[in-house]
C-alpha cells in the first residue's frame, strides 16, 4: 500500500479511542512521538469532544455515606461498553486517600490521606500516570462539604485549571504552567453556611457546581458557574424542582446541557452550552430518567446494591499526554 | 446550478491508468479540487486525476452521485455513507481516504477516515505495521519497554485474521 501522507494518518488517529492509540505507539519510533506529540494531542481531544461515540469509559461509583464520598471503581462492564480503565495499580501504589475530588476529560483529582490534604494529584485516567502538586493556601478550607474541587479546560490558553473554592476564598492552579494564582474572594453569596455538594462538572471551559442553602426545612440550592477563560462566577436559575429529602443529587454534562440528577429518575437540565446563553434563555426542564451516557451499573457484589449507590460511567475522554 | 437549467453539465474525469468517466458537475462539485477547476475555466475539456486511479475513481463517482441524489437530510447522507463504506476492504478504504483528500471532499474524507480507525481499534500491532506497510524501527528491548508502559491496552486485542 502506498504510504498515507503524515495529515491523513493524523486525521485517521484522531478518531481512534485512547486505548488503541496507546497499544498503536508500539507501531514504530514516529508513530509514538505522533500521538505523544503536543499537537496530536490537541487535535485527538479535540475530535473527541465532537464524536459521541469511540470514547473512553471510566466508571465513578457514588455512594452516599456519612460523607459524600466516591470512588472510581472498575466494577462489571455492561456488554456494550467495551474500554475499561485500569487505577487499582495507582492506588496500590500512592496511597492515596480514595475519593476522587473531581474529573474532567478523563482526568482526576486526588489526595493524600488527611494529613497531607494540600498535597494533590492529578491523575491522567487513560495512561496511569499522574502529577503531584501543593497548595500552598492553608486558609481555604478542605473539607469535601465545604469546599468544590475543579478541573477544567481553558481553550484560551489551551491548559487545564484546577480550582480550590470554599464560601470565602478560591484560587487557580495552571495546570501547565504550574503556578497558583492568588488567592481571591468569592462572592458574597457564597457566604451564610451554605453547604457546598457533590462534585463540579466542566463543561468546554465552563465548570458548574451546587451550593445548598437549609430553609425553612427543605433544601434550597443554587448552581453557580464559573467561567474559567475570564475566571469569574455566574449564578444560574434555581431548579424548580425542591428535593425535601436528603442532599443526594449529582450533576453530569452532556451534549450542551448541565443536568441535575436528584435521583435515579428524577432530573432536570438546562441549556448551558458556550456559557454565554442570555438570561432568558436559562430554563429549567424536566427531564424522566438518567442523562444521556451515564447509566447505573449493577454492582457486581449483589449484596452491595443499594438506593443510594449509583455508578455512573460516563464517555469521556483522555489527555494521552504523560504528565497530565 | 446547470443541473437546474434542463442541460446538466456534465465533466469528464481522467484516472491516472487513463480511464475516462463521465459525472455531472453538480455531484462533481462536491470535490473542491474539481470545483476551483470549474471555476477557473480549466474544465473545458477532460479533468485529469493524476493521483487517483480507475477503480477508486469509479467508486468516488458512485458516492458523488449517490449522495448529491439524497437531499438536504443529514440522517439519510449518514446512512448512506454507512452503507457505501460497509463493504469496503482495507486496502480500498486507504485508496479512498487517498482519493477523498486529493479530491478535497470533507464528507467522504471523514467518513472514510472514521471507518478506517473502526476497523483498526481493536487490531494489533503487527497487523497495523502490515496494512500500513510500516518498518518496526525499535529494538525488541526498547519495543518491550513501550509495551510494558500501556500493557492494559493490549487486553482485548482481536486475533488477526488480516482481513
Amino acid at each position: 500500500m502506498e504510504k498515507l501522507p503524515y495529515d491523513v494518518l493524523e486525521i485517521i488517529l484522531s478518531r481512534l479511542p485512547s486505548k488503541s492509540l496507546l497499544r498503536f505507539k508500539s507501531v514504530c519510533k514516529s508513530w509514538n512521538a505522533t500521538i505523544s506529540g503536543e499537537r496530536f494531542v490537541g487535535i485527538h481531544l479535540q475530535q473527541s469532544r465532537q464524536s459521541s461515540g469511540n470514547q473512553d469509559i471510566f466508571f465513578w461509583r457514588e455512594k452516599r455515606g456519612f460523607k459524600y464520598e466516591s470512588q472510581v471503581r472498575v466494577t462489571e462492564i455492561p456488554q456494550h461498553i467495551q474500554t475499561k480503565m485500569r487505577l487499582e495499580q495507582l492506588e496500590h501504589e500512592q496511597k492515596l486517600d480514595p475519593s476522587v475530588l473531581c474529573y474532567c476529560d478523563g482526568l482526576a483529582l486526588r489526595r493524600y490521606g488527611k494529613l497531607l490534604h494540600n498535597q494533590y494529584v492529578l491523575c491522567n485516567l487513560s495512561t496511569g500516570t499522574h502529577v503531584e502538586f501543593y497548595c500552598p493556601y492553608d486558609e481555604i478550607l478542605y473539607n469535601s462539604h465545604q469546599t468544590v474541587y475543579a478541573i477544567c479546560y481553558d481553550p484560551s490558553i489551551n491548559d487545564y485549571k484546577v480550582i480550590i473554592i470554599d464560601y470565602k476564598r478560591y484560587a487557580v492552579y495552571y495546570c501547565r504552567a504550574m503556578r497558583w494564582s492568588e488567592m481571591r474572594e468569592t462572592p458574597d453569596e457564597f457566604l451564610g453556611g451554605g453547604l457546598l455538594i457533590g462534585k463540579s462538572v466542566s463543561l468546554n471551559g465552563y465548570l458548574f457546581f451546587i451550593l445548598k442553602n437549609e430553609e425553612d426545612d427543605c433544601f434550597g440550592i443554587k448552581i453557580f458557574g464559573f467561567d474559567s477563560v475570564n475566571e469569574k462566577f455566574k449564578r444560574f436559575p434555581e431548579p424548580t424542582y425542591v428535593k425535601r429529602r436528603g442532599v443526594f443529587m449529582y450533576m453530569t454534562c452532556v451534549g450542551g446541557y448541565l443536568y441535575l440528577c436528584f435521583d435515579n429518575s428524577r432530573c432536570q437540565m438546562i441549556k448551558v452550552e458556550g456559557g454565554g446563553e442570555k438570561e432568558e434563555e436559562l430554563v429549567w426542564f424536566d427531564f424522566n430518567g438518567r442523562p444521556p451516557n451515564s447509566e447505573r451499573v449493577e454492582c457486581d457484589m449483589a449484596s452491595t446494591v443499594q438506593e443510594d449507590v449509583n455508578i455512573l460511567s460516563f464517555r469521556r475522554i483522555y489527555r494521552i499526554k504523560t504528565g497530565y | 446550478m446547470a443541473a437546474e437549467t434542463g442541460t446538466p453539465t456534465t465533466l469528464t474525469l481522467k484516472s491516472n491508468d487513463d480511464e475516462l468517466f463521465s459525472v455531472a458537475e453538480s455531484a462533481a462539485i462536491l470535490s473542491v479540487t474539481i470545483r476551483n477547476m470549474v471555476e477557473d475555466g480549466c474544465a473545458g475539456g477532460v479533468i485529469p486525476l493524476d493521483n487517483v486511479d480507475g477503480k477508486t475513481l469509479a467508486s468516488v463517482i458512485t458516492y458523488m452521485n449517490g449522495i448529491s441524489a439524497i437531499p438536504a437530510d443529514e440522517e439519510k447522507k449518514k446512512s448512506y455513507r454507512d452503507k457505501f463504506l460497509s463493504d469496503k476492504d482495507f486496502e480500498t478504504l486507504a485508496d479512498m481516504v487517498l482519493a477523498a483528500n486529493y479530491l478535497n471532499m470533507s464528507c467522504l474524507m471523514d467518513a472514510v477516515s472514521a471507518k478506517i480507525a473502526q476497523v483498526m481499534e481493536k487490531k494489533s500491532v503487527g497487523w497495523v505495521r502490515r496494512k500500513f506497510g510500516i518498518e518496526n524501527d525499535y529494538t525488541p528491548e526498547e519495543e518491550a519497554a513501550v509495551k510494558e508502559e500501556h500493557k492494559w491496552t493490549f487486553e482485548g486485542v482481536e486475533t488477526d485474521d488480516d482481513n
